[in-house]
């Protein structure tokens, strides 16, 4: 039983890492962009929404957190610096990556496992159409490029609700905020941000893709690829922040 | 000529395919009968290569599939087309777009064409299948004869050799299948493409078909004219063609 399941799990461990290697062999020839807009509409526009509603509670909850705390040692004054630091290293790349996950992996799962069970996959490729250059190549730019774009607003964002509340509570000035932000914050931490959000940008695609391609079983097969692509997907992006973090900071 | 030899396949240890042996010849409507998940579909599949063989081969005009590299079997691809079950028409698109999809992504690399004139090409086509003023529908919209009647003309419009229809006439009232058998017959005589159905609707295997092959237990235990069909003394054959629930097809295998 435990042979079969190390089998079972070596197996889909090699299928991923083919169906990665041929997804990104498929980019040529390049995908057209009218092709490609849909995908960049409905992982920016329609995913901002929730970005903006979880990065400002964020930053708000942050914030309180951290002057409750900082109140201890007399240096509340530096929860703006504090703030920015770990979202642009970390928070905010990594929420907007789970937040991604649960919306983006799980449609792309959803929409190709539906391709896969009525038969519209095999059908692009009597067509000779190669599916992957069809359905993964274009939502793998589109992530590419707008993933971390909404990284950038997620942190600003969060920014701005921690200063609401630090303005409030601390009657700080937004100018000896933002002063504060400067001083901490450097180019490098906003740099590996954005480096982090596009290695997650290709996790959130590329498991997506996976599971809802290798769909099998009707409907519940679909369910299973939806919900499996979510899980796998934020267990990729914890690890990958792991050894990104550690190759940055470490 | 499509020639299938010694075809083997077997999926999580069941066998499907226990050697099947074939030729479609050109210019005829061959269809294949059996029980419903006798491996029909799967042996369809594997004339345009969507599976693999465990073992045989099969070939179009003297060239197996299986030896082609990528390019020789998108050439190969492009002379067929298929009409799957379900349409397997693209849920994204307008029927229009699906109809021709095959055009603007011929050869596997997108085609710009002017819209205008794509459209009128699609509204022909449908045209064709008996069809109007659906252009600019979703496939949700439509019934599941429409559905099969659009994925019928995104099969023609890029005048393909080989059709190959998966089960064309199920679901169908019996008005909408005659429409459907008359289809084949008219691509297949006037112009001049090779049919392979798979069907058990027994009337429109009568009415198409040139040449009849059943498949039963992983093999083809029949292959000869509908007139040789009725004929034909094999019990399996009989009890499937005169509808009978008593005889060696046992119920549930």
């Amino acid at each position: 039983m435990v042979k079969k399941r190390l089998l079972a799990a070596a197996e889909n461990v090699g299928r991923f890492s083919l169906f990665v290697d041929r997804s990104y062999r498929s980019f040529f020839p390049f995908p057209p962009f009218a092709h490609m807009f849909k995908d960049l509409y409905e992982i920016s526009v329609r995913s901002m929404p929730i970005i903006i509603l979880v990065s400002a509670f964020m930053g708000i909850i942050m914030s309180y957190q951290l002057i409750y705390e900082l109140r201890t040692f007399g240096a509340e004054m530096y929860v703006g610096g504090i703030v920015a630091v770990a979202v642009c290293r970390e928070l905010g790349p990594v929420f907007a990556a789970m937040i991604l996950a649960g919306r983006i992996s799980s449609g792309i799962a959803a929409e190709l496992g539906t391709m896969r069970i009525s038969e519209q996959i095999d059908a692009l490729e009597v067509m000779s159409v190669n599916p992957l250059n069809y359905l993964v190549a274009p939502r793998l730019l589109a992530g590419l490029v707008m993933i971390p774009m909404l990284t950038v607003f997620a942190d600003a964002i969060a920014i701005a609700g921690s200063f609401l509340v630090a303005g409030k509570i601390l009657h700080i000035h937004i100018l000896k905020y933002i002063d504060n932000i400067r001083f901490y914050l450097d180019s490098v931490d906003i740099l590996s941000g954005l480096l982090k959000s596009m290695v997650f940008s290709q996790i959130i695609v590329v498991v997506g893709s996976y599971f809802g391609y290798f769909t099998q079983g009707g409907a519940e097969g679909v369910g299973k690829a939806t919900t499996n692509a979510v899980v796998v997907a934020s267990i990729l992006i914890l690890v990958a922040d792991y050894f990104l973090t550690a190759l940055f900071f470490g | 000529m499509i020639e299938i030899r010694d075809l083997h396949k077997s999926f999580n240890g069941k066998d499907v395919l226990k050697g099947v042996s074939l030729t479609i010849e050109d210019g005829k409507v061959t269809t294949i009968i059996g029980q419903s998940g006798c491996g029909k579909s799967v042996l369809l599949k594997h004339v345009v290569g969507l599976h693999e063989p465990d073992r045989g081969e099969v070939a179009v005009n003297g060239e197996v599939l299986a030896h082609m590299d990528e390019e020789a079997r998108r050439r190969c691809r492009s002379r067929f087309s298929y009409l799957f079950q379900g349409g397997a028409l693209f849920d994204s698109l307008t029927v229009w777009e699906n109809v021709v999809f095959p055009l603007v992504w011929e050869g596997g690399r997108h085609h710009h064409y002017d819209k205008k004139k794509l459209q009128k090409k699609a509204a022909e086509t449908l045209e064709l299948v008996g069809m109007a003023h659906v252009e600019s529908m979703k496939p949700s919209e439509l019934s599941g004869g429409m559905k099969k009647r659009a994925a019928l003309a995104r099969a023609i419009v890029h005048n393909p050799e080989y059709i190959l229809y998966d089960e064309p006439t199920t679901g169908l009232d019996p008005v909408m299948s005659a429409v459907i058998d008359d289809l084949i017959l008219t691509l297949n005589k006037e112009l001049g493409l090779t049919s392979v159905v798979v069907t058990h609707d027994m009337q429109s295997v009568s009415r198409v078909s040139d040449e009849v092959c059943m498949l039963y237990d992983g093999q083809i235990v029949f292959n000869g004219s509908v007139t040789r069909m009725r004929q034909e003394k094999n019990p399996v054959l009989q009890q499937f063609i005169q509808r009978k629930n008593k005889g060696p097809i046992l119920f549930g295998q």
